[in-house]
């Protein structure tokens, strides 16, 4: 199935549809946010509605890519390449276990319990993010492994891309654009953090901020997708 | 493995280890400890408490000796003033930050419009446990006050019942305060036996004591504490009417005999009564002290509007000779104010501070004392800045009012020497007073006539302010209870004919 899609499906037309419904998504979130019934479906910057899911579902097609692309390397390719092929395993658990994380929100919740210890108070504090942000504070404290993470794709892309140019320029702008949603979140840690005084400028900037950063979010997967799907395609040939 | 891939690795382990570090040096630093949690907030309201009966300001008598203690280690600001002379409205100021002509509870016996954010609301955001005990009606459940308040109490009895008497209205809601207060330090022990006190939430607390408000009468061993007893010619008069004072004083206005053994009788029962005051505060303060919280927590000690004693008997308004209600006099209008920052505090406590400030003024300077974001009032001042440093000439220049009395618009200002009221009605040609303070500090001589241009240039100032205000409500007349209605009859702000 995933190879008959892959001869007749290319590059150009998949990344068009992605990016097309990641726009309609937008489109939906600022078409319904004040209506109350359909608003929390689309809205952005919720957990548990339909954006929230198709991220997941993104995230788990890159994991089975991911997946397709060690059994094509290690079946079809003799390349000795400088990092072991049995790595795009860890890149599939990897998507996998980001998959599960965005329906069943594991760092969100590991970030409210954190952020009641003391530590999360200090770090609060010494931010000076009110209590509301603390816990849209989970990119900074997870911030060492998910560089760990980011350079270590970044590291293995490279490895298998580097006469893939386009392939490798995917992966940097995805890692750039988890980066803008780190900082877009850390922007809305910082106004939530001032609930008590927001005025509706500020909760507009509010939602403006989590939509775009969960519209960053979206079009990063979108290139892992890209890459992955891309690379399989060309050693496929 | 490349070079390339051997870069990209060496920079992604530097940057992991160095944020690594920065967060482990932020979470084991006990720098910013002191931060954590934030000050508790008190806001004790005395009601109709006129700051010149206080030693604090100057009085003769030692009428609160706990609030005298306190101020040593706060503030005292010396020209304080109300912006109404209503107990709800001029609450509502204290609690929102807004004028009465803004918030919409422009006399007693309205609601505060929902839409009103109250300070309960924003600190209750902050995290805060918030609680608020009432002695008057007034300012119960009916007047919206408790909006945002997740414990709120009321206990109203009415005037002239005997449980007034031996157990008063105040004391009865320090009783329920001591319980909550209990209850939140019992979790605050909690917390601290599983080695989690900076989970901790702290708490804003606002009691209402409905002393020395009349009918005066305080409860026993403060009811002789100053005078002990009515002259002989007085105690018969009372006899006479059942120990009805206020009977007495109505008479005595009528037939125009108003003598000084009535009056003094009258200022020794309202001693009394701002004595058990200081009671209950003191109390309050000891409790405080006995759980460890005073040092933590910012105390804000301040009255709805203050009181006149015969002064001013106007034609027309004749009641007890002893009221408030619409009378825009010094007594009435200038209020107590003493604020104990917390330790959080940085700079030198003890102070007087003599910058004209008014109540709205409170809302500001309770968010930097406790060191949360302000709501983005234009309106009012903090106090911070003066208390920092308390020569300095900053702050506000004049001091406004304003609300609604049996229809009347009655809005004003203090600048400087002067006072300036307007007292609009439709379809009523408007009534204006302009008093000269230095020379006049009894508001005896209204000027208005005599000096137009003066009185031309406050108008235009105060005409200013009202255009300026952002008019968040307007008056929200609703019908009231019987109970409410009653309490509001009986204090003179709604007439009996009146419909509400």
């Amino acid at each position: 199935m995933i190879s008959y899609i892959s001869d007749r499906l290319s590059l150009l037309k998949l990344a068009l549809f992605m990016f097309s419904i990641d726009l309609l998504f937008f489109a939906a979130h600022w078409i319904f946010i004040a209506d109350i019934d359909f608003g929390p479906l689309f809205n952005l910057g919720y957990e548990n509605n339909f954006p929230t899911w198709y991220s997941s579902f993104k995230l788990f097609i890159a994991a089975v890519l991911a997946f397709l692309c060690y059994q094509q390397e290690t079946s079809a390719t003799q390349i000795n390449f400088a990092l072991p092929s049995w790595l795009w395993i860890l890149v599939a658990l990897l998507m996998a276990g980001m998959s599960i994380d965005e329906t069943a929100q594991l760092h969100e919740t590991a970030s409210i319990y954190f952020m009641d210890s003391l530590a999360g108070a200090r770090l609060r504090v010494a931010i000076q993010i009110g209590i509301m942000g603390g816990p849209l504070l989970w990119g900074m404290i997870f911030a060492p492994v998910l560089i760990l993470i980011a350079g270590g794709l970044l590291s293995f892309y490279y490895s298998r891309m580097q006469r893939r140019r386009m392939l490798f320029l995917f992966a940097a702008i995805s890692m750039t654009l988890f980066l803008c949603s780190f900082l877009l979140e850390q922007n809305q840690a910082n106004i939530a953090g001032q609930l008590s005084s927001l005025q509706s400028n500020d909760i507009f900037q509010y939602q403006l901020l989590s939509s775009l950063e969960e519209l960053s979010e979206l079009f990063a997967i979108n290139f892992l997708i890209l890459i992955h799907f891309g690379y399989l395609k060309s050693i496929k040939r | 493995m490349t070079r390339g891939i051997r870069f990209i690795l060496i920079i992604t382990l530097t940057l992991s280890l160095l944020f690594f570090a920065y967060l482990i040096s932020i979470i084991s630093s006990d720098k910013y400890d002191y931060l954590l949690p934030k000050p508790n907030l008190i806001i004790f309201s005395a009601d109709t408490l006129r700051a010149d009966h206080l030693e604090i300001y100057g009085y003769h008598r030692t009428t609160m000796p706990n609030l005298s203690n306190m101020a040593q280690q706060g503030f005292i600001f010396d020209n304080a003033y109300t912006v109404s002379t209503h107990s709800a409205p001029a609450h509502a100021s204290i609690l929102s930050g807004l004028y009465p002509l803004q918030h919409g509870q422009v006399q007693n016996g309205l609601k505060l419009p929902a839409q009103i954010t109250t300070l309960a609301e924003y600190l209750s955001q902050q995290g805060y446990d918030t609680a608020g005990f009432v002695s008057d009606i007034i300012l119960g459940s009916e007047s919206n006050l408790q909006q945002g308040f997740k414990s709120f109490g009321v206990d109203h009895i009415n005037s002239g019942s005997p449980i007034h008497i031996t157990e008063s209205w105040s004391a009865r809601v320090w009783k329920r305060t001591k319980k909550w207060l209990r209850s939140w330090h019992q979790s605050l022990e909690a917390s601290r036996s599983e080695g989690k006190e900076y989970q901790r939430k702290p708490f804003f607390l606002w009691l209402h004591a409905n002393h020395p408000h009349g009918n005066y009468n305080p409860p026993p061993g403060y009811r002789n504490l100053f005078v002990p007893h009515p002259s002989p010619s007085l105690q018969q008069e009372l006899a006479q009417n059942n120990n009805d004072l206020d009977r007495v004083i109505r008479k005595a206005l009528r037939n125009n005999q108003i003598n000084q053994d009535l009056i003094d009788w009258v200022i020794n029962l309202y001693d009394g009564e701002i004595r058990f005051v200081d009671h209950i505060f003191g109390q309050l303060l000891e409790y405080l002290k006995s759980i460890g919280e005073y040092d933590r927590t910012v105390i804000v000690f301040v009255s709805d509007h203050g009181e006149v004693f015969f002064e001013y008997v106007q034609k027309g308004q004749e009641r007890s000779g002893a009221h408030h209600a619409g009378l825009y006099y010094e007594p009435v209008l200038k209020i107590p104010l003493v604020i104990k920052p917390s330790i959080h505090f940085q700079g030198q406590s003890g102070a007087r501070i003599s910058n004209p400030v008014v109540s709205v003024d409170i809302f500001k300077t309770v968010f930097d004392l406790l060191g949360l974001p302000r709501p983005n009032h234009k309106e009012g001042h903090s106090l911070l800045p003066l208390m920092q440093n308390p020569n300095a000439k900053t702050g506000r220049r004049i001091s406004y009012f304003g609300e609604i009395l049996f229809k009347n618009r009655c809005t004003g200002l203090r600048k400087n020497e002067w006072r300036f009221i307007r007292c609009e009605r439709p379809g009523m040609p408007s009534k204006y007073r302009l008093y000269n303070l230095i020379q006049d500090p009894e508001q005896k001589l209204d000027r208005y006539t005599n000096e137009p241009n003066i009185a031309k240039q406050l108008e235009d100032i105060l005409e200013q302010w009202l255009t300026e205000q952002k008019q968040f409500a307007t008056e929200n007349l609703g019908s009231i209870s019987d109970e409410m209605r009653q309490a509001l009859q009986a204090g003179g702000y709604l007439k009996k004919e009146e419909p509400r």
